[in-house]
């Protein structure tokens, strides 16, 4: 097992997906954190040193990912609300809010969009 | 359609040899051999035009002097092969660069008797969503296991066919091995239902036999469903045969459960022969 | 009669009888023992006894539990991690139901650099097998594990390959090679007589079993520290191979000492402290690329008693394109960037020189291999000039391609090339006949047969004949 910005991952986890579990950090940035450190793209977390994990630690921490970048997003809804206008309207409502149609399929919109919102 | 009118064709015609096989005894293999090895030679001189017909007769040439003749040349070279222990007029090796084939033809030449019925039928059970080729090679690399794995170890209980080679000798033939297990585990009999007869929404089971390849189809069916519960060692292309191989050896060291299924439907059959004469079914079967 | 000319030119020149006879050798088969079946088998009492009829309701319970979407429970416990891939890359060496072969001569030391040799079938001495799996030349896709010990046919290639080697190694110089051909011609086979015969005459042997564990980034990498422009090694891979390089030539590292005083190393090795000391000295992936280093120094030292050094890797093309790593700065690391690679490219290019003579030797891959336009320019280009070709008759690039890559070209600018074919028929008889002799192939060795299968093979492509004859369902 090992920690890294408090969150337990196993040791058979690739460091990729690893890194990809924490909110606004993606298959882009993970890349980039990686060869900052020197991980190969194949690496799994029981194979980083202990010396990686805390800079990974580190270098995670002074990134907005988590509620950081949750809160930046519930902030433009909540702007977006209290300006009262139509798209703020609709994350209220939780229906699409760019123009779809809304008979059918949506179960992402409903799902995700409130004003705060939490994926 | 008429013949062509030309000399090719009046040149194949004259090539042709009517005569019999009159051969009592039959050509060596070597000489066939032989003759593919000299046709491969450089030196074998034929005329300068490069296509498959027999070379005239250099008829247009000025003839030259009697013993030179092509016809004297004929003879000399027949001579010269009869002192050899050759017969110069074997069609076999006359004009023929692989010799002709031996009638009737072999079944293995043939392209739909290629392979041994039970591999072709067995080849054609493993294949799936109509990957033939796929499924041709599970198949050898099957019986390259079958060939690698030690000498089974038999079960009395479970004894093989009768007439089946020793267990030393399987490895040696996989086709064998793996026919030995098949034919040894195939039920000889399946179980019908007949609904409606019985009375009170129960079926009548009557026992009915089955051809050699319903026989086979079973039980190579019953064997791919307990090699799909198994779980493969490693990971690759490799695994699926293995997997198979393993049960077929297990078929015929008698620790296969597909024995337990083949007694259980001769069982159920043994108890419903009765059925055979019920009197609903009489003339109908 | 109507051909004459036919007649007389297939026939007259028949030699006398003899030949044919010597040329048919029976092959050993098996007595055909064929299974008299009947079906009737035989009755046990058990299956008398009257049952109760119940299977009505055990059919039932067999449908029910068949649920949609559920996955079979299989049962039993999942392999480990990398036991699977252990299980599918394992090296099987002999099969104990295959026939010894009676006349099998083990390789001798020089037995690869002469020509009677051609055409033979060879068993490779226990001890060079042992070694051979060390540094893992031995492949999974090889028929090794269908015949009793391993063997090989001694091609006219390899005749050839190796006698450049040994004179390379007169003229104190490193022959550098690279083995080219088409799928399954036998170029990793090749190397593995090379290496084979390397180990019988005393070679130090680096191998690199798959040039492609280096280059798609799943080993772990760091900088070297002050090197400049920055290099990249792979501590754990190095690691392994040092350990793999002391195993397989342990012998010869012993009798060997130490010259230069390694200040950096992790443990304090003193001058004229043997070479295994050295070797052994590498414990830790963070110190695997020093000892690495130091130990190439130590051998490439001219004189003192240092054996020619064979540097093998197999897979050329991996290592000539952009690797899967990247930089700090999240610039991709190009393959010759890879320290050890650098070297293993430094030795093929001639910059860096191997002075007790040896052989730097690289084998394409042509299953798994990426498209690399540089590489197979240069190769035209060494094959043009092989040809007899004027310099400026070689290929061009062409003039808007954008996918060359200097450095490769830079790389193979003076190398040697092997282009490998099929076999000739003699040698594709010959390893027949061993087939047939180990009771893998039940079929008569004549002329035709070998015809059929040299043909089928696209004239004696070692693999496709293989798989024509051995790897079939029709016996």
């Amino acid at each position: 097992m090992v920690f890294i910005l408090g969150v337990n991952f196993h040791e058979q986890k690739l460091v990729k997906k690893a890194l990809e579990t924490f909110y606004a950090l993606g298959p882009q940035i993970s890349a980039r954190v990686m060869a900052k450190h020197y991980i190969h793209p194949r690496a799994k977390m029981g194979t980083l040193p202990p010396k990686t994990v805390t800079a990974l630690t580190a270098e995670l921490s002074s990134m907005t990912i988590e509620s950081e970048a949750r809160k930046i997003v519930q902030d433009n809804i909540k702007r977006l609300r209290d300006m009262g206008t139509y798209r703020g309207r609709r994350h209220a409502m939780g229906l699409p809010v760019r123009g779809q149609n809304t008979r059918t399929q949506i179960a992402t919109a409903k799902r995700l969009n409130k004003v705060e919102r939490a994926g | 359609m008429p013949p062509r009118l030309n000399v090719w064709s009046a040149c194949r015609a004259l090539s042709i040899r009517t005569r019999p096989v009159t051969n009592a005894t039959p050509r060596p293999r070597a000489a066939a051999a032989l003759a593919r090895g000299l046709a491969d030679l450089s030196t074998t001189s034929h005329n300068s035009s490069n296509t498959n017909f027999p070379p005239m007769p250099q008829t247009t040439e000025s003839q030259p002097a009697e013993s030179s003749s092509p016809e004297n040349q004929m003879a000399l070279s027949q001579l010269t092969m009869a002192a050899y222990g050759v017969n110069p007029f074997d069609p076999a090796i006359e004009g023929h660069k692989f010799g002709l084939p031996e009638l009737p033809l072999p079944s293995p030449m043939h392209m739909k008797h290629r392979y041994d019925p039970v591999v072709l039928q067995i080849t054609k059970l493993l294949m799936r969503d109509g990957k033939l080729s796929k499924a041709q090679r599970d198949m050898a690399m099957i019986l390259n296991y079958l060939r690698t794995s030690p000498p089974p170890k038999l079960n009395p209980s479970r004894p093989l066919l009768p007439g089946a080679p020793p267990p030393s000798h399987l490895p040696f033939d996989p086709v064998m091995y793996l026919t030995v297990a098949i034919e040894s585990v195939a039920p000889l009999i399946r179980i019908r239902g007949y609904t409606g007869i019985a009375g009170g929404g129960h079926k009548l089971d009557v026992p009915a036999p089955l051809a050699a390849r319903q026989r086979r189809r079973i039980a190579m069916q019953w064997i791919l469903d307990v090699v799909a519960k198994k779980n493969s060692k490693g990971s690759g292309r490799g695994m699926f045969p293995s997997r198979v191989a393993e049960e077929i050896i297990a078929v015929v060291e008698g620790r296969s459960p597909v024995w337990d299924k083949r007694q259980m439907v001769h069982k159920v059959g043994t108890a419903a022969r009765a059925n055979l004469n019920h009197h609903k079914l009489i003339g109908k079967l | 009669m109507s051909a004459p000319n036919c007649l007389r030119g297939c026939l007259v020149q028949r030699p006398a009888g003899g030949a044919a006879a010597t040329l048919l050798r029976h092959s050993t088969v098996m007595p055909a023992t064929a299974a008299h079946f009947s079906t009737s088998t035989p009755l046990h009492g058990n299956m008398m006894k009257p049952q109760k009829p119940g299977p009505k309701s055990k059919v039932l319970l067999v449908a029910k539990q068949w649920k949609k979407g559920k996955v079979a429970d299989r049962g039993g416990k999942s392999p480990l991690p990398g036991e699977r891939k252990a299980f599918r890359k394992r090296i099987l060496l002999s099969n104990n139901n295959a026939l010894p072969v009676e006349g099998l001569t083990y390789i001798g030391p020089g037995d690869l650099l002469d020509h009677k040799n051609v055409g033979k079938v060879m068993s490779i001495p226990d001890a060079a097998v042992d070694q051979l799996r060390t540094a893992e030349v031995f492949k999974p896709t090889q028929t090794w594990s269908i015949f009793r010990k391993p063997s090989m046919l001694v091609r006219s290639e390899t005749v050839d390959l190796l006698n450049r080697m040994h004179t390379a190694l007169g003229k104190e110089k490193a022959l550098r090679l690279v083995i080219a051909g088409d799928r399954i011609t036998g170029k990793s086979m090749l190397l593995l007589q090379a290496i084979t015969h390397a180990y019988l005459n005393d070679y130090i042997v680096i191998h690199i079993p798959e040039a492609q564990e280096l280059s798609i980034g799943a080993t772990e990498y760091a900088p070297v520290p002050h090197s400049d422009p920055v290099q990249f090694m792979q501590p754990n891979y190095v690691l392994k191979l040092i350990q793999a390089i002391r195993k397989a030539n342990e012998k010869l590292l012993a009798k060997m000492t130490t010259i230069y005083s390694h200040p950096d190393l992790p443990q304090n090795i003193p001058v004229s402290s043997p070479l295994l000391a050295l070797a052994n000295s590498a414990k830790e992936p963070e110190s695997a690329w020093i000892v690495f280093r130091a130990l190439f120094q130590e051998l490439t030292v001219k004189g003192h008693g240092r054996p020619p050094i064979l540097f093998s890797l197999d897979g050329l093309a991996h290592i000539m394109k952009m690797s899967e790593y990247r930089t700090a700065a999240f610039e991709p690391i190009h393959s010759h960037d890879l320290a050890l690679v650098r070297l293993f490219t430094d030795c093929l290019s001639g910059a860096v020189s191997l002075p007790n003579g040896g052989a730097v030797l690289a084998a394409m891959t042509r299953g798994n291999a990426p498209r690399v336009p540089s590489l197979d320019l240069a190769l035209s280009r060494r094959a043009a000039e092989q040809a007899g070709r004027h310099k400026n008759q070689l290929p061009q690039r062409p003039a808007f391609a954008k996918d060359y890559d200097d450095r490769v070209e830079a790389v193979l600018q003076t190398v040697e090339l092997l282009q490998l074919q099929g076999v000739s028929k003699p040698e594709a008889r010959s390893l027949m006949e061993y087939w047939a002799a180990s009771g893998v192939l039940r079929s008569l060795i004549d002329e035709a047969t070998v015809s059929e299968k040299w043909t089928l093979a696209g004239n004696g492509i070692v693999g496709e004949m293989e798989r024509a004859a051995l790897l079939t369902s029709r016996f």
